[in-house]
């Protein structure tokens, strides 16, 4: 019964939680705009110049749904953060510092809004748009990945205190009932202590290298290391549980 | 003398007039024993005595239906620690998650993982990458913001 709760809440909660980063769209449906602009190309309306500025009007159209996608996804990602608890002082303070940059990527995005209406040539708003290409490679990718980070860490949390629970309660129940004199039972129970200090260790140190801007690569890699070693404590907990079973009904 | 005169003679039979009247003044002296009204108050408290009685009959059926382990109940140790199906479900919630780290954060993952296997892999020739693009051309696939991007700055 237990099992199925647990299961049901990671899939009811954890699940959509997870996939909520992810489906922060940052698809931006421009189909139609694209095809009026290629028919553009292919039919003009008039004359060169009134071609042009059919072009330029539609482009400069183009580019403020297109920051006007990038300002969603970037309320979605704020969101996120904001759900991030404040009882971790850590956290606390990377909430405020990602919220800050979230900041500068509005602030950003409104300036680069209001600039359009000056666009005055088809290479002016081409130019822009690599700019701003550019600058989300270089300003907004970084900072998706390094939220999305402490977000999952955040998640893990959870994971880790159950895991420190389960082991206290086996702690106790081994060293009252002075299982720990077997040889295989005490095996068992030091390894599972030994993965589960391995994966803490791994877990908080992923927090460190979000707080010292190590590489979103890096960190995400660690996060999931931490998550493996967790796996391993458990199956150090079953082993114990079927040593423990030779001595005692469970 | 037959039987029928026997039994006749049965008839006759008297109590000693002495102890008739000893056993009849014993009667009629002994008090009666009247059942006493109960008050509002004696009737609560029986009701409440055969109430609990019942709720406990029923406890104790559950109890010896339900399998209790007195074993388990009165053991002073928390048992259920090493119970293998709640260790499941919560190594199942550990299982859940990396799969959620793989499947929700690929692109920060294989950005390493890339950089380390780079040279490892078998490159796309020319034609496998043409092919590629003429496919995606011929389906038209949602756009990303970089991608819209990317083309307005074509």
């Amino acid at each position: 019964m237990r099992r199925l709760f647990i299961i049901a809440a990671v899939t009811v909660f954890l699940l959509p939680l997870s996939l909520t980063a992810h489906a922060a769209s940052n698809f931006c449906d421009l189909q139609e705009s694209f095809q009026a602009l290629k028919d553009l190309g292919v039919n003009p309306p008039g004359d060169y110049f009134e071609s042009v500025r059919a072009e330029l009007n539609l482009r400069k159209t183009m580019l403020g749904k297109t920051l006007d996608c990038a300002t969603e996804e970037a309320e979605s990602l704020k969101e996120e953060i904001r759900n991030l608890p404040e009882s971790d002082p850590d956290v606390a303070e990377l909430k405020s510092f990602f919220l800050g940059r979230l900041a500068d990527v509005f602030a950003y995005y409104d300036q680069q809004k209001s600039k359009i209406g000056d666009l005055v040539s088809l290479q002016n708003t081409k130019n822009t748009a690599q700019d701003i290409l550019l600058w989300r490679q270089s300003t907004w990718e970084p900072l998706v990945a390094d939220s999305q980070n402490i977000i999952l860490w955040n998640k893990n949390q959870t994971l880790f205190r159950t895991a420190e629970n389960r082991f206290n309660q086996i702690s106790q129940t081994v060293r009252l009932l002075k299982l720990l004199e077997q040889e295989d039972v005490r095996r068992y129970f030091d390894d599972s202590e030994k993965n589960l200090r391995q994966a803490q260790n791994l877990h908080l140190g992923a927090k460190r290298m979000i707080k010292y801007y190590r590489p979103a690569g890096e960190v995400t890699e660690t996060i999931k290391n931490s998550l493996d070693t967790l796996a391993k404590t458990y199956q150090k907990f079953f082993g114990l549980s079927q040593e423990v079973k030779k001595f005692l009904p469970l | 003398m037959n039987l029928i005169q026997l039994i006749r003679k049965l008839k006759s039979i008297e109590p000693d007039p002495a102890y008739t009247r000893r056993s009849r003044s014993l009667i009629v002296e002994t008090p009666m024993t009247v059942r006493p009204i109960m008050n509002l108050w004696q009737v609560v408290v029986r009701g409440l005595q055969f109430g609990s009685a019942i709720a406990l009959t029923g406890v104790l059926l559950i109890l010896v239906l339900g399998g209790f382990s007195v074993w388990k109940a009165l053991s002073p140790f928390q048992l259920t620690s090493l119970d293998p199906a709640s260790l499941k479900a919560e190594a199942e919630a550990v299982d859940a998650q990396i799969q959620i780290t793989e499947i929700v954060y690929p692109e920060t993952l294989l950005k390493s993982v890339s950089e380390l296997a780079a040279g490892l892999l078998p490159q796309k020739t020319t034609e496998e990458k043409a092919a590629g693009k003429a496919a995606a051309v011929d389906t038209p696939q949602p756009m990303t913001i970089d991608e819209v991007l990317g083309k307005l700055a074509e």
